[in-house]
């Protein structure tokens, strides 16, 4: 055994001792990637949970709209001692010009999370670049760059009714959820703006994704205010602001597509970390033994607010609502079984979980969030777990025997996948060549698999299978390499997945069943996105920080109210306690 | 042109990719190009020089190590970074006892530097490079990036071995740095080779698409 295989995480994470994790195999299936809901260490859950205990205040120090909310604002948080700035610029668009598509070129809001506050001549600078978004050029005090188009339809009927002294209309309001809607969230170096390896250094911005998580958050700030802010030019002096309630019920909608799926495959150590912190968060709850009467009563509430979010989910997608009519149909079961038979004494949680072993995916990964809820005590310290600068190594010395066994342990799946049919390779990654985004082709009709990205997982381990079939058992993987490097890639995978084996998607990504959205949706959940909304098998639209507290909350609200909003419930839902 | 450490490396990963260099050595050599940029060398010129004779078709020539006494000898007669280059690092990261490279010459030092400071911090691993006269002898990595220069200022008849496991290395930050813009350019153009025309199949399925967008 190799020194790099001795550290095996399979017996630590993050420090710490883990408990009986559930077999990778299970976990990394599309299908249950594909059923998992956001959860207390999605990272919006992070960052307002690090907003909330610090007390944050938002400041507007620059607010220049003109009567019908065109112009600029700025909106600064003090995060972690260090102020961040989101510049908004709002524009009017024509209805025409107005797409969700990527390759839209003008929005009606576009925006600059800003290092520092920003002074009037970078106001003036970024407005040029920041409104042409891709077509622009940046420097390293642009954090990230994002833009948003309006509702029309909601954000017109909010305006006018707060403008005529009412409150919107709930159903509008639920069946929208969010004033504007974003096309994307661009960070990491994009464009010129800062690099990921600086940014992670800056304080309050540490772990996964905490920039774009807070570059949406003000962003929802910004509508918020856009929307009070044209109500008031329209009503006057019979204007009246969004109630609490319904502040907190609207986020910000996005709709995201292939562009975001790639990212699991090409980050296997991050994508490692994300789903052990989940898993670990889930053993550790369920190897809880006594739960007191409070914790027992929240798991009920939890799965009573669970149901009546679900009720609540609507979407057109044929597949995803029949997943929604049977996981409503599973929650009313579990909660009365509960009612007719409570937990068992011994391990509750154990026994809840069990409760849904013969239940769909969606039921049993609705479970695990509301499992990892219960115990925040156990559970959040393992975001600081969620980040990794690892990258895929590998590991020259190791013997082929060794390189055998890891196959044979950690992609033994392969073996279920007909290579003698053309469904196997069905598929094909690529980066089209409008926007640079990445898209699907299907390899026998359409031109390009050429310059297919290295997705084809498993076509490449069977052959190398067939080539380690030659190798000498003791050899190094290096020497084998020396004759061999077409296959220097794939070890190297193999080699980082024996150390993040929840790195690897147990399916084939190239074949003809894979369904991109089930990608899209383990990612969401992790970013904390609710409502997820199917378009089609390859783009979804989806809400962030619905039933988040919104700015002016996070000095207020004690630390542990800020932090509750799993399964956001519509205002005038009826109570849900069990 | 400024640009961020990040772009650099992607431009510069596509860019090898598009001249017929596999996943595993366009990911090395981005890294590599990446790094020497933030280090204040000019990763990318060196970069755009290696990948035109890459484009004449190169490919990896069979490398056989031989015992020597009591070491183990990896002769190259050519050493091209990406090809023989990786390889050797690979082969003497394997730590076998009295490994050694002999390197008649040398293409593209400052490229083959790049490579050899990134694995040296990834591996925490030092290497020694000795001119075949002994007359020269390079750490890498070193205490500063002094030793990437003078490296690149070798061409031929160098032997490597493997120094000792560091365990804290000199390092630098990735940065944005500046790059003419005609090298840009050029990088992007062959970047661009890796794209595909979209389909309309494929356009009709991205994320936005079908529906009113003034709902």
């Amino acid at each position: 055994m190799t020194p790099l295989l001795e550290q095996q995480i399979d017996k630590y994470a993050c420090g710490a001792s883990l408990p009986p994790l559930r077999p990778v195999d299970g976990v990394m299936r599309l299908s249950r990637m594909g059923a998992f809901f956001p959860h207390r260490l999605s990272f919006m859950r992070v960052l307002i949970r690090r907003l909330a205990r610090q007390k944050a205040v938002m400041q507007m120090p620059v607010c220049a709209l003109d009567e019908n909310g065109f112009g600029h604002v700025v909106l600064c948080l003090p995060l972690s001692g260090r102020i961040y700035s989101l510049i908004a610029y709002s524009r009017p668009l024509e209805d025409g010009a107005r797409t969700d598509r990527v390759i839209a070129t003008s929005w009606d809001a576009s925006f600059c999370l800003f290092d520092g506050v920003p002074k009037p001549a970078d106001i003036e600078r970024l407005a040029d670049e920041v409104t042409r978004q891709e077509a622009g050029r940046y420097d390293e005090r642009a954090l990230t760059l994002s833009r948003a188009n309006k509702s029309v339809r909601l954000f017109q009927h909010v305006t006018e009714a707060l403008a005529a002294g009412r409150q919107p209309d709930k159903e509008q309001l639920v069946s929208t959820g969010y004033l504007m809607r974003t096309t994307a969230v661009y960070g990491n170096g994009k464009f010129g703006i800062a690099d990921r390896d600086q940014l992670v250094k800056y304080d309050g911005l540490e772990g996964a994704f905490q920039a774009e998580m807070l570059t949406v958050f003000l962003i929802r700030e910004f509508t918020l205010f856009l929307a009070e802010y044209c109500a008031s030019q329209k009503g006057g002096g019979t204007a009246v602001p969004l109630s609490r309630e319904n502040r907190r019920y609207l986020g910000v909608g996005n709709s995201t597509g292939l562009g975001m799926a790639p990212f699991l495959v090409t980050h296997p150590c991050l994508l490692n970390s994300w789903i052990m912190a989940r898993e670990v968060a889930l053993a550790r709850v369920i190897q809880c033994q006594k739960a007191s009467p409070y914790k027992l009563q929240r798991a009920k509430d939890l799965l009573a607010r669970a149901r009546l979010h679900c009720l609540d989910w609507q979407v057109e997608d044929a597949i995803q609502m029949q997943r929604i009519h049977i996981l409503r149909g599973e929650l009313e079961r579990l909660i009365a079984d509960i009612s007719a038979r409570p937990l068992a004494e011994i391990a509750p949680f154990a026994d809840l979980y069990q409760r849904a072993e013969n239940a769909s995916e969606e039921l049993q990964e609705l479970l695990v969030s509301v499992l990892i809820e219960l115990m925040p005590e156990e559970v959040d310290a393992l975001a600081d777990c969620m980040a990794t600068d690892a990258l895929p190594r590998l590991v020259p010395q190791m013997p082929i025997s060794e390189l055998k066994s890891l196959i044979a342990e950690h992609y033994h799946w392969v073996e279920d996948i007909d290579f003698t049919q053309p469904a196997a390779d069905a598929q094909f990654w690529y980066v089209s060549a409008a926007k640079l985004e990445p898209r699907l082709g299907l390899r026998h009709s359409e031109p390009g698999a050429e310059l297919e990205m290295p997705f084809n997982i498993a076509g490449y381990i069977r052959a190398l299978n067939i080539e380690l079939a030659e190798a000498g058992e003791d050899e190094s993987v290096a020497s084998f390499l020396l004759r061999a490097p077409r296959h220097r890639n794939i070890i190297r995978r193999i080699q980082t997945i024996a150390k993040f084996p929840y790195g690897e998607i147990h399916d084939n990504l190239v074949g003809q069943d894979c369904r991109p959205i089930d990608l899209l949706r383990c990612k969401l959940s992790f970013f904390g996105a609710s409502k997820f909304d199917p378009k089609s098998d390859k783009w979804t639209r989806i809400t962030l920080y619905q039933g988040a507290p919104t700015a002016d909350e996070l000095a207020i609200n004690p630390p542990e109210i800020s932090d509750d909003w799993l399964f956001p419930l519509h205002p005038d839902s009826p109570s849900p306690q069990s | 042109m400024q640009l961020s450490a990040n772009e650099i490396y992607q431009t510069a990963r596509k860019a090898c990719l598009a001249s017929g260099y596999p996943h595993d050595r366009a990911e090395d050599i981005a890294h590599a190009v990446s790094w020497l940029q933030s280090a204040g060398f000019d990763g990318c010129a060196a970069l755009l020089d290696m990948l035109a004779e890459a484009e004449k078709g190169y490919v990896l020539a069979g490398l056989h190590p031989k015992r020597v006494g009591e070491n183990i000898v990896l002769d190259i007669g050519y050493l091209h970074p990406a090809f023989e280059g990786i390889a050797a690092i690979d082969w003497l990261l394997a730590g076998q006892k009295g490994a050694e490279i002999k390197i008649d010459r040398l293409s593209h030092p400052l490229i083959f530097a790049g490579l050899l400071w990134q694995a040296g911090h990834i591996y925490q691993q030092a290497f020694i490079l000795a001119s075949w006269d002994a007359q020269e002898i390079i750490h890498l990595p070193n205490s500063d990036v002094g030793a990437v220069a003078a490296l690149s200022c070798l061409k031929s008849q160098i032997s490597i071995r493997s120094g000792d496991r560091q365990a804290s290395l000199f390092s630098v930050p990735a940065s944005h740095s500046v790059i003419a813009d005609s090298l840009w350019d050029r990088l992007l153009e062959l970047a661009a080779h890796t794209y595909v025309p979209e389909s309309e199949a494929s356009r009709l399925s991205g994320a936005g698409a079908g529906l009113v967008d003034n709902d």
